[in-house]
């Protein structure tokens, strides 16, 4: 048959050569899904029926997935891991998720994520937090929880997942997969509830930069229906991978990769993926991005401030859940719905951001935005100098459930890599590194300049090729 | 700046502004943790700026002002309470005392 860590070009090819049929394929992970799912709580919701996709055929074609619970589908509850949404269904599809259908891919279910995309554990669920596959006491990281503990743990070769400062590859390097954050508007936002609408993107969990890149090839382009999407084209992001790299490709190893503040056994990781890119050809180069170290501030600070805007339209008054059937006024609706049905974070988030917004303190949010074109004109000025930056994705393993969860400020420390190109809407990509003597996976990633993605896939192919890791967990 | 330790009175202006409700058990832990996140936020204070760096390369996305058809009664699926095409919400203006 087929092994549930098959990569979706193995099952394609197996589907071609008349090894497995379609409906094998679909209920092989169907039947693998429900049966592991009170285990890992990967999923929301295991649909007893795919959603059926608008062509048979195409790039996606018989592939099973999971899509993020912030992203909507059309008639099916949609609760973006909220109690607030605990009943919303909306009445229209994502563009990602009518691109995904429109390529023939099968929508196996919903995926488990931290309420409103906001939390790096999976732990901020309404619907309870999703396990690390290659350990069960552990978070498979977040938001995007259960989309890799999906993927990690076989139950789907691919989902969509959704990241605003790092919600893609923290988990991605957590359970040993490829994550990738598009260039800011690459990919649109419509449908996707928003968190944080300057750093939004939907992006695709895999098991291998080929897989992908071909998800990329399917959900990147232009949309009309979101202001904020790029004037590109699709591009199949799959035709040049051959393993080798462009000549004399220019890497610039960022200072703290290589510092106390990273895992000693990430940081061999790192180093010995430095010293595979040398042998392929790199030019290595350390370099200090000294703008990175306001990266927490200025996410904090901007994150906080879109998330209050966003989430003050959820209110009880047109859609969602309301406590009772009667109330004094409209501003008890709100407050009496607001205060039961967000979590303890989304309440933070939201507080924090008001405090930025208000006009006592509105000298730091404009702040925050000066900030964050430093951090993009220094990104850009190093992009000049390299092709291509390169890190350890986390600085630290999958942590224990429960161990950061009264500890916001320990949730996002391990962020230090992953936020600043987020806030300066600049793609990134994280791949498997290795795994660490406890069996815990954990990535390293190349960041790149504004609509690099051909060169990100062409770089972290080649490397993963090189590092030749095929990681799978005992289930 | 203005960056002085968050207050109670200030978290509870912060609540009202944001339509929730905050127990008294509540803000003390919420006033602990954001107090914590206010500390890295202070450090945007220390950021040297020789120059203003206001190079925002935001343009505008219009489209063109066409009626399209759209399935508007659907959104009304989601409503808790409907009457005809509205959705039913508890009286607006408060009364007077």
């Amino acid at each position: 048959m087929i092994s549930p860590f098959s990569t979706i070009k193995e099952i394609r090819s197996k589907i071609k050569n008349k090894e497995i049929t379609p409906s094998e394929v679909f209920k092989f992970y169907q039947s693998r899904s429900k049966e592991l799912n009170s285990e890992y709580n990967a999923f929301i919701d295991v649909f007893d029926a795919p959603i059926e996709p608008t062509v048979l055929e195409g790039k996606l074609g018989n592939i099973p997935c999971a899509i993020k619970e912030n992203l909507c589908i059309k008639d099916r509850v949609t609760t973006a891991g909220s109690s607030i949404l605990k009943n919303f269904k909306p009445s229209y599809n994502a563009e990602v998720v009518d691109k995904i259908k429109a390529q023939g891919g099968l929508i196996l279910g919903k995926a488990n994520m931290d309420e409103f995309a906001m939390g790096a554990s999976g732990e901020f669920s309404a619907f309870g937090a999703a396990k690390n596959p290659w350990d069960k006491t552990r978070t498979p990281g977040g938001s995007s929880s259960g989309s890799a503990a999906a993927v990690a743990a076989g139950m789907v070769p691919w989902a969509m997942g959704s990241e605003t400062g790092g919600s893609l590859r923290q988990p991605a390097s957590y359970c040993g997969l490829v994550g990738m954050y598009p260039t800011y508007g690459l990919v649109s936002r419509f449908g996707l509830l928003a968190f944080g609408s300057s750093l939004d993107q939907p992006g695709p969990i895999c098991r291998t930069v080929h897989d992908t890149a071909r998800i990329m090839s399917v959900i990147a382009g232009h949309d009309p229906k979101d202001s904020t999407s790029l004037p590109e084209p699709r591009i199949d992001y799959t035709k040049n991978l051959d393993g080798r790299l462009p000549h004399n490709l220019k890497i610039g190893v960022i200072k703290e990769s290589l510092s106390g503040a990273v895992d000693p056994e990430i940081k061999e990781m790192t180093e010995h993926a430095i010293k595979t890119l040398e042998s392929m050809g790199c030019t290595i180069k350390t370099i200090e991005m000294p703008s990175f170290k306001f990266g927490l501030a200025v996410y904090f600070i901007i994150s906080r401030a879109e998330a209050a805007s966003n989430l003050s339209r959820i209110d009880g008054t047109l859609y969602g859940m309301r406590t009772e059937k009667f109330y004094q006024d409209l501003e008890e609706l709100y407050v009496k719905t607001r205060s039961k049905g967000f979590g303890a974070e989304v309440k933070r988030r939201i507080l924090l951001g008001n405090y930025v917004l208000s006009s006592d303190h509105r000298d730091v949010f404009e702040r925050a935005n000066l900030v964050r074109n430093m951090i993009r004109n220094e990104l850009d000025a190093m992009f000049e100098d390299v092709d291509l930056l390169f890190s350890p994705t986390t600085s630290n393993f999958a942590f224990k459930l429960n161990e950061a969860v009264n500890d916001p400020m320990a949730l996002y420390l391990g962020d230090y890599f992953v936020l600043p190109n987020c806030v300066a809407g600049f793609p990134a990509i994280s791949i498997p590194a290795g795994l660490s003597k406890a069996g815990l996976p954990a990535g390293v990633q190349f960041i790149g300049p504004r609509l690099s993605e051909e060169l990100l896939f062409k770089a972290a192919f080649a490397l993963e090729q090189e590092l030749g890791l095929s990681l799978q967990p005992n289930i | 700046m203005s960056f002085s330790k968050l207050t109670s009175q200030e978290l509870q202006k912060l609540a009202k502004l944001s339509g929730f409700e905050v127990s008294a058990d509540e803000a003390l832990k919420f006033q602990d943790q954001l107090e914590v996140i206010l500390d890295c936020i202070r450090e945007i204070e220390k950021v040297p700026f020789s120059e203003t760096v206001n190079n925002n390369k935001a343009i505008n996305v219009f489209r063109e002002d066409k009626v399209k058809p759209s399935e508007s009664l659907d959104i009304l699926k989601n409503a808790q309470q409907v009457e005809k095409s509205f959705f039913v919400v508890p009286k607006i203006l408060k009364d007077h005392a």
